[in-house]
């Protein structure tokens, strides 16, 4: 799983106003799956994300590095390169690749970095020890990367609502996608639906699932010629409603559609091709799959219920839980490794959330100071880092120390432990490590890096020599990093159990060293 | 043209009086070689040896005159950068400089080599630029790196000038090798082990590998540049460049900026380090492997360790200048307007401070001490003893201690008789002395740094100028017009002047060389 992070709190805020999305899940650094892509589901944007809008720079500083346990890879589009720095020793290798390199990613097993190379139409795989790359062409004008899990297989696709970095001035098409096999690099081009979104993968890597406007595409990755089987979501796929968010069963058998402004759940046989829609409580608008891959829970903000189907036999009865109070909670998060979730709202100002015990389905309802902007489980759910909006509840009274202020809370999930903070200035990216220790987040503007123990919960401010730009763990260990503005590139990692942070600036000249 | 029988009125001087015509004589900017003194005669376009034992001989040169020495680090002998008149007129006839038609007559220059009082290959190095004017050289001596350091001097351009290119010449056989290294070379580093040489040049560093053995690099290749911008309109030039101990980094920093650049020798990639301020100089603490930064903008010592290379930094009461290392810590001083002289302990942040009554002109550190010229201080107004310093030069004894929490030693402030003009350092097993001459004194002063008195050495005529001899004398040049120079034993004061060689070849006809050759 890549830990980047960035993002993903603006991302929530969006989708709150936004007229495309009514999602209003917030995107959380254990929703990264998509490699990079705050989403968990299908799409890119789906959640009510705008994924590319929280940073203003118009430069390479707005990619998101990726990183794997032991490098982390930086694109260089102004440069037609990847660096990749080492966390051990900070050591900088360059690698050419195509053209304008928008986006890098790197494989589940650390073993390839992939870019989307938008500026000559192709896809670079990258050997993440040696640095060898390999391009392969796809098709012209596609600006979106995703990769599977196993990492055998890339998809790109042209995202009509994000920025391009760079045209071929060739056909710009609404209905294609390009596969790349990896290893060795294959393309393999196909037409699915209309404005496909994104992809879903399965878990064993089997099954693609592409998402376009009215119908799905499913693709058989273990077949000796990859093509497209289309499934129909509506009759008329260029008015069709919007797929918000599409979750795959880690079987790959079953897909969940939920879409906009439809108050029915369609369930999608893979295999048979079918679809059944199912009653969903009213105002669908947020589902996760329990981290046990067993239930799909799917939130009614209108009802004050979670609708959960099984996922093996998802046409069964599905049972219902009542909120514990009248809440308009719309969103829920799991944690990664636990029996823990939270309710909470992006979409109004209510200071609350409820933790929710999955095991017994008991709900802990909190009073929070501030409305919700982002919630970000650690992975086994015992720590909450909860991002507030800097506008208050109506009735918020002026006097009190957070009125008008950002804030963070630290809290215990499973105890009364809280720390609740004013901040700066705005987070704009948080990131937790894999051992539930430690989380981080960056603010907007703010030469720091600010560590939150979930030990002690207590916070360390680590400063840093720029503004950051993205924030990250590594996966695997006790680290975190934080790339930073600067006209040359500049990378922070820290090790909370040493205190060291450690950084490398100007390693876009690595790029132009000559050997 | 002068003629010799004109000196007599004067021993040492030529008529007009002064030293007005030393330039055109002899050049008291003089090389000390191991096999004795070499002096350009610019006048007689010729180059002299001098010798200790009183006798000096010319250097045969192939007819062309010195324009230029540039001295080797070991003393094995020098660079001579020689120019030599051509006639484009094959006239039998035609055999001194007069003889030729004016637009016939021409200039042409070459780059020779000289050991043992001759040409090595009794010839011109193979292709090195008359241009050049500085020299460095490897730590084993055996490699000199020649290139142009362009400083705003008139070059003279004979056909073309490759400002990019760096010679490396085997001081042994004299076979030369050029490499284009960039533009406008500024300073040249040898790594540790003399395999590699380090090239700062505008905007980019490049690394010439020197080790014909190397499997990653040819010999005399550039094996890696180094980009210091990635703005082509951007010109990023470097002010200074230090090693690390293990020769793995090269820390460079850049004129009028914050930034240092770290290279990574090894693994071949960059860091930058912004500092809070531009850096006025660098050094080594190489018992500490931590780079020293000072700055003359801003009472603060900073130490980058070198494993991270993260900065720490330390207050002192006054801004410095330079910053040079000694047996005990790093010494950090200020040549501008203020007085402190720290001892600095880079492992620690620990420092002590010594005071120097005026500002500091030239400094140079001994084993156990360090010796300082002053010059008066025209921003003060002292009184008493104070003022009677500011208005004088002065020098400095600093013993060297290190940083323990004690108060250092005081230093000790002498007052000169005028402005010093040279300053040397020597030791025996008695002492540590430092030698210094004083402008107008025919005297050279002894001064014995254990207790600050000093012994007169008398010269001849008063001096102008001190260097280390490789053979451990000193080298005095004096103000005569004939020539003087004085070879200084700093453990017995035993002087043996030599005076008069600057009359050699004064007589002879410019005669047009290598006639032969072109025929």
């Amino acid at each position: 799983m890549i830990r980047s992070t960035l993002i993903a709190l603006l991302v929530s805020g969006c989708g709150e106003t936004s007229d495309m999305y009514a999602s209003e899940e917030a995107g959380t650094s254990a929703d990264l799956a998509e490699g990079g892509d705050a989403d968990a589901d299908a799409d890119a944007d789906a959640d009510g994300d705008t994924d590319t809008d929280s940073e203003n720079e118009d430069d390479y500083m707005k990619l998101a590095p990726a990183a794997t346990d032991a490098y982390v890879f930086v694109a260089n589009p102004g440069r037609d390169t990847v660096t990749r720095i080492a966390v051990s020793d900070l050591a900088v290798l360059t690698t050419d690749v195509g053209h304008i390199p928008s986006t890098v990613q790197t494989t589940s097993d650390y073993s390839l970095a992939i870019t989307l190379d938008e500026g000559d139409d192709s896809v670079t795989v990258i050997a993440a020890e040696t640095m060898e790359a390999q391009s392969v062409e796809i098709r012209d004008n596609m600006n979106s990367l995703s990769l599977s899990p196993t990492g055998d297989f890339a998809m790109t696709w042209y995202d009509p609502d994000k920025e391009s970095l760079g045209s071929s001035n060739g056909v710009v098409s609404f209905n294609e996608v390009s596969f790349v096999r990896l290893d060795p690099p294959e393309h393999v081009p196909m037409a699915v639906g209309y404005n496909p979104k994104g992809v879903r993968w399965s878990d064993d890597g089997k099954l693609a699932v592409v998402v376009s406007d009215g119908s799905l595409s499913v693709v058989d990755l273990t077949a000796a010629a990859l093509s497209p089987t289309r499934i129909m979501l509506a009759e008329d796929e260029l008015d069709a409603p919007v797929a918000e968010e599409v979750v795959l069963t880690p079987d790959g058998l079953y897909a969940f559609v939920r879409q906009r402004g439809v108050e029915t759940l369609q369930i999608v046989d893979l295999a048979e091709g079918t679809v059944t829609p199912v009653d969903v409580g009213e105002d669908p608008t947020d589902m996760d799959v329990t981290p046990d891959g067993q239930r799909l829970a799917v939130v009614a903000r209108s009802a004050r219920q979670i609708w959960s189907y099984d996922v093996d036999d998802p046409l069964a009865t599905p049972s219902l839980l009542d909120f514990p109070s009248d809440t308009a909670w719309g969103a829920v998060s799991f944690a990664d490794g636990g029996d823990t979730a939270v309710l909470y709202t992006t979409s109004a100002l209510i200071p609350s959330l409820a933790v929710w015990d999955t095991t017994t389905d008991f709900f802990d309802e909190r009073s929070l100071i501030k409305p919700v902007k982002a919630v970000a489980l650690s992975p086994v759910g015992d720590v909450a880092m909860v991002f507030h909006t800097k506008q208050d509840a109506d009735d918020t009274d002026p006097s009190e120390q957070f009125y008008n202020e950002w804030a963070v809370t630290l809290m215990e999930t499973d105890g009364l432990g809280e720390n609740r903070m004013v901040v700066e200035a705005e987070p704009t990216g948080y990131s937790v490590t894999d051992d539930d220790r430690w989380g981080f987040y960056v603010m907007d503007g703010v030469s720091t890096l600010e560590a939150l123990s979930f030990e002690s919960l207590l916070p360390e401010h680590l400063k840093l020599a720029s503004d950051p730009v993205f924030v990250g763990t590594l996966p695997g260990r006790t680290m975190a990093w934080t790339s930073q503005q600067h006209e040359l590139g500049r990378i922070s990692f820290y090790d909370p159990d040493a205190d060291e942070l450690n950084t490398i600036t100007g390693f876009e000249l690595n790029s132009d060293i000559e050997h | 043209m002068l003629s010799i029988f004109l000196i007599g009125c004067d021993p040492w001087n030529l008529p007009g009086g002064g030293n007005q015509f030393i330039e055109s004589t002899w050049d008291p900017a003089v090389v000390a070689a191991s096999d004795g003194v070499y002096v350009r005669l610019p006048h007689a376009g010729r180059l002299v040896r001098v010798k200790p034992d009183g006798t000096w001989s010319q250097v045969d040169l192939d007819g062309a005159t010195p324009e230029k020495l540039i001295p080797t680090d070991s003393g094995n002998g020098l660079f001579v950068v020689a120019s030599w008149p051509v006639c484009d007129d094959d006239d039998p006839l035609v055999v001194n400089v007069d003889d030729c038609p004016g637009e016939k007559l021409g200039t042409e220059y070459e780059v020779a080599l000289v050991q043992d009082g001759k040409r090595v290959g009794n010839a011109a190095l193979d292709g090195v630029a008359p241009q050049v004017n500085a020299a460095v050289y490897s730590h084993d001596g055996e490699m000199a790196a020649l290139y142009l350091d362009y400083n705003g001097e008139e070059i003279v351009v004979d056909g073309l000038v490759n400002l990019n290119e760096v010679a490396f010449v085997n001081l042994g056989s004299g076979s030369v090798n050029r490499v284009a290294v960039g533009f406008a070379p500024e300073t040249i580093l040898f790594t540790g082990d003399d395999k590699r040489a380090v090239i700062l040049s505008r905007s980019q560093v490049a690394v010439v590998n020197l080790d014909s053995a190397s499997e990653d690099c040819e010999a005399w290749d550039v094996c890696v540049t180094y980009p210091l911008t990635l703005d082509a309109d951007q010109a990023v030039v470097p002010n200074n460049v230090v090693l690390v101990a293990d020769g793995s980094y090269a820390l460079v920093s850049i004129t009028s900026k914050k930034d240092v650049y770290v290279l990574d020798l090894v693994n071949e990639s960059i860091d930058l380090l912004e500092l809070d301020n531009v850096p006025s100089a660098m050094a080594v603490d190489e018992a500490n492997d931590r780079t020293v930064f000072v700055y003359d903008s801003a009472a603060r010592i900073d130490v980058v360790e070198h494993e991270f290379f993260e900065l720490s930094s330390f207050s002192t009461d006054e801004p410095a200048t330079s910053v040079v290392a000694t047996s005990v810590g790093m010494l950090a001083y200020n040549d501008q307007n203020y007085h402190d002289v720290v001892t600095f302990d880079a492992a620690t942040g620990d420092w002590h401070e010594q005071r120097a009554e005026n500002p500091v002109m030239e400094l140079l550190v001994a084993e156990h001490y360090a010796v300082a010229t002053m010059r008066p201080d025209n921003y003060t107004s002292g009184s008493g003893t104070s003022a009677f310093y500011d208005e004088n030069y002065g020098f400095g004894i600093f013993p060297v201690s290190p940083v323990t929490g004690d108060d250092p030693i005081d230093a000790i402030s002498l007052v000169l008789e005028s402005e010093p003009v040279g300053l040397a350092l020597s030791a025996d097993d008695e002492g540590e002395y430092a030698l210094l001459l004083l402008d107008g004194v025919d005297t050279l002063l002894k001064v014995n740094l254990g207790n600050a008195s000093a012994d007169e050495i008398s010269l001849e005529a008063p001096p102008i100028g001190i260097q280390n001899s490789p053979d451990g004398r000193f080298i005095v040049t004096g103000d005569t017009g004939v020539g003087m120079l004085s070879f200084v034993d700093p453990v017995d004061n035993g002087v043996v002047t030599v005076a008069g060689f600057a009359t050699s070849g004064l007589a002879a006809p410019a005669v047009l060389p290598r006639r032969e050759e072109k025929e």
